[in-house]
């Protein structure tokens, strides 16, 4: 039976989609240690691991587009397809993202070592990677699981997020007006925050599809 | 939210019975002026057995027995006053296979007008043009209307039956798998037909993409039960019921 085969497809490309998720959640994990540790090594290693992301992205919406030709599916399987597409873009832009962020551990950890003026990251920074690993975290079992109690969750922790990225933004901008000097290691900060902003609009775009993938509804955007 | 559509047949716990096989098992149904409903389900789901009681060609078959009502234009069609020549005027068929008669093609339009009393070669001449046109089959035979119409393609067949249905300005036009036996060209030039129709249309397919491609709403029929009824769209992305699911991802059984 066509079926047969067809689950086994499907089968394939789910775990190809979990495999992906891994994969951009030690990248973001990765990035985070460097960050907060400024460990250069470390965020050589996170931006290293962007291609496997990024090859995965290829093989996981080339994959469901030839589902999607050869089997026309319906239901639950289009849902599956259709939400395979945009999981893969969306993980994808979350592995950028990560590799951003090493950069920028990068860029502070060069910052110190040609004796510009920084100050230590404020205190807000490791609480915001923390909730942002965490969201990804619960969208990604949410999104395993077909659990949308805790893709609620998640769109919950986007609020924190933002306004986290604003506080942390408006401690930048005053240490910058204090001291013209520290303006490099501002807008360091101030890219970091806004990173893990977007870090957390892609987690909960991530739990978005969860809802779609098991009710048929499309919330995106709702949040 | 757009206003519902006018019902124009509505069924009311409608049983069927071939001899002690229990072929519809309470069927309620309203189906909807100026749409497409499709009916979909497994062979022996009872789908056909639905289609074919819409205009009483059940009523010959040895055995049958039927409870229950079904309304046309408000009113019962198995009703005492409902006489069934009239009924198939106002419900006409299009079958699985195209079976023109063995006649010209202009004859084959002009077998039911004829029978109800129009002999008028005028008032006939505009009669074929216009189920011709409405059938979308004019531009390609209007120069060849006397040829007969088993010299004609599959498609082109089908559409003969379909415009020797329209002659008789049906109310509603029933099709039971109408394209099963025609080529993808045929099929899609058929398809293209339903899509503009502008007519009450019940079809039986056994194809569901093309039940997902022309039809408004779709009606899923196993085991005799009308197991889901709603719009196309919502039932081919999101069905509510696990037995519809496995019906058209194919995990059935």
């Amino acid at each position: 039976m066509i079926v047969g085969k067809f689950e086994i497809e499907l089968d394939k490309l789910s775990k190809q989609v979990k495999e992906m998720g891994v994969s951009v959640l030690k990248m973001l994990k990765g990035a985070g240690e460097a960050l907060l540790a400024l460990d250069d090594a470390k965020a050589t290693e996170v931006i290293k691991s962007d291609k496997t992301v990024n090859d995965l992205e290829n093989v996981i919406v080339n994959r469901a587009i030839t589902l999607i030709a050869t089997n026309q599916p319906v239901a639950k399987d289009l849902r599956f397809l259709a939400s395979s597409l945009r999981l893969a873009i969306e993980l994808e832009r979350i592995g950028d993202l990560g590799s951003n962020l090493a950069r920028r551990a990068q860029d502070i950890i060069l910052l110190e070592k040609d004796g510009e003026p920084t100050e230590p990251l404020p205190a807000d920074i490791p609480l915001m990677v923390k909730k942002a690993l965490s969201m990804l975290e619960m969208a990604l079992y949410s999104l395993e699981h077909g659990d949308t109690a805790t893709a609620e969750e998640v769109f919950q922790i986007d609020d924190v997020l933002d306004d986290l990225n604003k506080t942390i933004r408006a401690e930048a901008l005053s240490v910058i007006k204090k001291d013209g000097h520290k303006a490099a290691w501002g807008y360091e900060v101030i890219t970091i925050a806004s990173h893990l902003e977007r870090l957390a609009d892609h987690a909960t775009n991530l739990a978005e599809e969860t809802v779609y993938m098991a009710k048929g509804l499309n919330i995106r955007h709702n949040y | 939210m757009v206003a519902e559509p006018q019902t124009i047949i509505e069924a009311r716990n409608v049983d069927f019975y071939y001899g002690d096989f229990h072929a519809l098992k309470n069927v309620s149904i309203n189906i909807a002026a100026q749409e497409v409903t499709a009916m979909i389900g497994p062979s022996g789901c009872g789908k056909s057995t639905f289609l074919k009681l819409l205009n009483r060609m059940n009523d010959f078959t040895p055995g049958a027995r039927l409870a229950g009502e079904i309304f046309i234009s408000g009113a019962s069609i198995y009703g005492p006053d409902a006489d069934p020549v009239d009924i198939r005027r106002r419900v006409g068929m299009v079958f699985q296979r195209p079976n023109p008669f063995a006649k010209s093609i202009y004859d084959n339009i002009c077998y039911g007008p004829r029978l109800v009393g129009i002999r008028k070669p005028q008032d006939l001449d505009v009669l074929v043009e216009k189920a011709l046109r409405a059938a979308a089959l004019w531009d390609e035979v209007k120069d060849i209307l006397s040829k007969s119409a088993m010299e004609l393609s599959g498609g082109q067949q089908q559409r003969v039956c379909v415009a020797r249905a329209l002659a008789l300005e049906p109310e509603i036009l029933l099709m039971d798998e109408p394209t099963s036996a025609l080529d993808p060209i045929a099929t899609a030039k058929v398809e293209e037909w339903i899509k503009n129709a502008n007519l009450t249309i019940v079809i039986v397919t056994h194809n569901m993409q093309q039940a997902a491609r022309i039809s408004d709403r779709t009606a899923f029929f196993f085991m005799g039960e009308l197991v889901e009824f709603g719009p196309t769209m919502e039932l081919f992305t999101r069905p509510q019921e696990t037995q519809t699911e496995n019906y058209i991802t194919g995990r059935f059984g």
